[in-house]
């Protein structure tokens, strides 16, 4: 008997890729924000600081409900739910119901997180990488529902629009709040210089603020990466060329880095999508 | 049947970003993106100062380990938006409890340090007067918290 090792690089086999990479990924940010017990940590936010954001506005209730001594078991009960259907989507195991209980699950656990603290960046491409994969067509059925949803062709391509929009957009944002202003005005020295403070109370003596002080005191440096950073989003829909392709995704991974260790900003949780960008095999 | 149902749902995935994008607000989870697109000017920042003893000198807590499940960074978004200087007056309550909460956290993560109290006070720095490297300090945001058991 021969074992087939090879990857499955047709459109289904690269969203089962994907899948796994995203739900594995989602698993461990659960566990890098609650250390796996989202009851525990919900009882160490003080009510008083409960400051709902974007879809979480309506669970006031919720709150309440999971706060009080009586029914604070109802959180054990959502970090069980939670890791229970994460990990069936991992396996893709009843897709249709496990894909959508992590995917409500996840906007309440990741939602009261931030609404806790408005810091609601790092992991929001995996909670929307969900509102796709859960149309994906990994369960079989001929409802029609099932007939409405998209193809693997079209999920992958979703995915990857959605991968190239938190770019884009993220230029386009620049450019509404302060134009072309954002990169010749050096923001991005401004942005190093206060993160460096904020994050010792002083320009304290440690490697990775040393290097950015080298960075802050040449601002002619500071403006060439500012205009680098720029167009590098601004002109991110490129990599849809294949022969960018490479390129822009080895400098999307630098660039999450340095955004990482300078600006103390996690984004390294696109990372997991990555093998959306997998070479797909054509259909026979 | 369904002709256009792929581009209905693409529609329907990317429109809450593209409204976002047009109004200028952000509404998770579908916006992450207008972080760090308007300038620093002048800005004020929360600090997290401990110490060992009543005698002894105050410290930045420098150590993001320490902040544990709280986070640094949630942590300073909290302490910034409950002492910024609202006519609400839960809000220094709110900050207070979260201050306890960190105390709680620094208890369980970082037992080892020897801090006994800690505050949260209000620094303020601008961004473009390299001249100075360090903050000013502009007041204190909570009074001094017990962190020891």
């Amino acid at each position: 008997m021969r074992l087939n090792t090879s990857l499955d690089t047709s459109a289904i086999g690269l969203l089962r890729l994907t899948r796994m990479s995203v739900y594995t990924a989602l698993l461990f940010s659960f566990f890098f924000f609650f250390q796996g017990d989202f009851a525990s940590w919900l009882q160490l936010m003080p009510l008083s600081a409960w400051s709902p954001v974007g879809v979480t506005s309506f669970m006031h209730p919720l709150v309440l409900l999971l706060k009080a001594p009586a029914t604070a078991w109802i959180g054990h009960l959502i970090s069980f739910l939670f890791l229970a259907s994460t990990l069936a989507c991992v396996v893709g195991w009843q897709w249709r119901i496990s894909s959508l209980t992590t995917l409500i699950l996840s906007l309440v656990t990741f939602g009261l997180k931030n609404s806790f603290g408005h810091a609601f960046r790092s992991e929001s491409i995996l909670i929307l990488a969900q509102f796709i994969l859960v149309l994906a067509p990994f369960a079989s059925g001929k409802s029609v529902a099932s007939s409405f949803l998209p193809d693997s062709k079209w999920t992958l391509q979703l995915l990857r629009f959605l991968w190239i929009s938190m770019f884009f957009l993220g230029a386009l944002n620049k450019l509404r709040f302060s134009g072309w202003a954002w990169a010749s005005e050096n923001f991005l020295q401004d942005y190093l210089l206060a993160n460096q403070i904020t994050r010792a109370g002083t320009l304290a003596d440690r490697p990775l603020a040393t290097f950015a002080q080298t960075l802050i005191s040449a601002p002619v440096v500071t403006l060439g990466l500012s205009y680098f950073v720029l167009l590098f989003e601004l002109l991110y829909p490129l990599i849809l060329f294949k022969r960018l392709k490479v390129p822009i995704l080895v400098g999307t991974v630098f660039f999450q880095l340095a955004t990482f260790t300078l600006l103390g900003v996690n984004f390294l949780f696109y990372l997991p999508l990555l093998p959306i960008w997998l070479t797909e095999k054509e259909a026979q | 049947m369904h002709k256009f149902k792929n581009e209905i749902i693409a529609a329907i995935i990317f429109l809450p970003s593209l409204i976002s994008l047009a109004i200028g607000e952000e509404y998770w989870p579908f916006t992450s993106f207008p972080m760090y697109s308007k300038p620093y000017q002048r800005f004020e920042w929360p600090s997290v100062l401990v110490r060992d003893g009543s005698e002894s000198e105050w410290q930045p807590m420098i150590e993001e380990d320490c902040y544990g499940r709280l986070g640094y960074v949630r942590f300073h978004f909290s302490a910034l938006r409950f002492g910024s200087g609202h006519a609400d007056t839960s809000r220094p309550q709110a900050l207070l409890d979260l201050t306890q909460s960190l105390a709680q956290e620094i208890r369980h993560v970082c037992p080892d340090r020897g801090w006994r109290t800690m505050k949260v006070i209000l620094l303020r720095h601008d961004v473009r007067d390299h001249s100075k490297a360090s903050p000013v300090f502009v007041r204190d945001l909570t009074s001094e918290v017990s962190i020891a058991p």
